[in-house]
């Protein structure tokens, strides 16, 4: 029988077909982007998810910038800035900032290398279909461009006030988030849930 | 091959939210489990359009404090000064900052007015089944997913002013209680979206017998 999908947005069925590599196919009643194709989907994934790690810490941890304003300077790293709103007594939108811009970004990357790496070694499936499926559940809430925006706001804000000096985290945030991206572009997940149905339940495992 | 198309639901199968799969109802069984993810199955959110009525209200209601009361309390040499959402995008247009003005417009006045009125028309619609049309709908909808994630950039320039701006007596600015009713707003308006289901919008529309060229091209 031939495999069929259906559209998520609308439901129409539809017969799945094999793409070309670099296309994609929509459905042709709302145009919802069904899946798409890419060469060497998993490991071009599995590179970037781990360039990502390697940055997450000195894009969180080291100054993004510093200002300084009649001889007293001051810097900025993602990590301090919800440290101080946690000072401020401004809980809420402390935990959000820290789950959209700390917290969410590094759960994904490390959801997404453990099924990576649990599809290149067969790992048992129950496990895996899980974190896949929280890598989902945490995709939208993981902002960093939209941090990215913030921080150009703020420079654009303050650089008639003081002056400002970027720092060597801007530039590791930056690729981070460069990462992240290309990370959401290159990850094929019509593929990972394909290859996530072959990996064997191993025989504890009730599914 | 020429034949009318069908939804899953009128063939019926199942399609898991989660993973996509379909498959078929298991017979005398109310509780399907999807066989590839083991996600619990519904050929329609269960009460989508009542959660989503829900958290576009409990939205609405956010909206007031995050508007009212300031989300930033700046201190210059001395003299404070309590900004709101409005008054901050005023003081940068003043400060004659139009583009990043606009910006902050954008993203923090505009685009959840605009998201909490997208929603509502689009819960209306499908609740009293309006002859609206499809295209409209569909680029509605996906504008309210797509942006929902972009209004926290306020949030995010907050955080990071309060970490640079902490200069003792020359300047600081602080955090006030509105940004946190505006983080609300922002992540009720998400959920709103998120549990929308779409599928319901194109429930009531005919299908178009149209199958030939997406079967061979």
């Amino acid at each position: 029988m031939k495999e069929l999908i259906a559209c998520h947005e609308c439901d129409l069925l539809l017969p799945y077909k094999a793409l070309p590599s670099g296309t994609k196919a929509c459905c042709p009643r709302c145009g919802y982007q069904l899946y798409s194709a890419r060469n060497n989907s998993l490991e071009r994934s599995l590179a970037l998810n781990i360039t990502g790690l390697l940055l997450y810490i000195p894009a969180m941890f080291l100054p993004i910038m510093s200002l300084e304003m009649l001889g007293q300077s001051q810097f900025d790293t993602v990590f301090a800035g919800i440290v101080t709103l946690f000072a401020h007594d401004i809980w809420w939108a402390a935990l959000l900032v820290l789950f959209c811009s700390m917290l969410a970004p590094l759960l994904k990357k490390l959801l997404l290398f453990y099924v990576l790496m649990g599809i290149k070694h067969s790992w048992s499936k129950p496990p895996l279909a899980k974190a896949f499926t929280w890598y989902q559940h945490l995709d939208s809430w993981a902002m960093l461009e939209v941090y990215m925006l913030g921080v150009l706001v703020s420079v654009v804000k303050l650089i008639d006030l003081a002056a400002i000096h970027f720092g060597f985290g801007l530039g590791c945030f930056i690729a981070l988030m460069i990462c992240a991206m290309a990370t959401s572009v290159v990850l094929d997940h019509h593929l990972i849930w394909h290859k996530l149905e072959q990996v064997p339940n191993q025989p504890k495992a009730s599914l | 091959m020429r034949q009318t198309m069908m939804t899953a639901k009128e063939a019926g199968w199942l399609v898991c939210s989660n993973c996509h799969k379909l498959s078929r109802p298991v017979p005398h069984s109310q509780h399907w489990r999807c066989p590839r993810c083991h996600t619990r199955l519904h050929w329609r959110t269960p009460n989508s359009l009542a959660y989503a009525w829900a958290l576009t209200l409990a939205a609405i209601i956010m909206f007031i404090p995050a508007n009212m009361y300031p989300i930033t309390h700046i201190n210059f040499f001395g003299s404070g000064q309590a900004d709101t959402i409005l008054s901050g995008v005023i003081g940068l247009a003043k400060a004659g900052m139009i583009p990043i003005a606009a910006v902050v417009f954008i993203a923090s006045i505009a685009v959840p007015l605009l998201k909490l009125v997208g929603l509502i028309i689009l819960l209306l619609s499908v609740q009293f089944r309006w002859a609206m049309s499809m295209r409209q709908r569909t680029v509605m909808y996906r504008f309210i997913e797509w942006i929902g994630r972009w209004s926290m950039l306020d949030l995010f320039v907050i955080a990071t002013l309060v970490a640079l701006v902490k200069l003792g007596n020359i300047a600081t600015i602080e955090a006030g209680i509105g940004a946190s009713a505006f983080g609300a707003v922002v992540v009720l308006t998400m959920l709103a979206a998120h549990v929308f289901d779409p599928r319901l919008m194109w429930d009531n529309v005919a299908l178009p017998e149209i199958a030939a060229e997406i079967e061979e091209d």
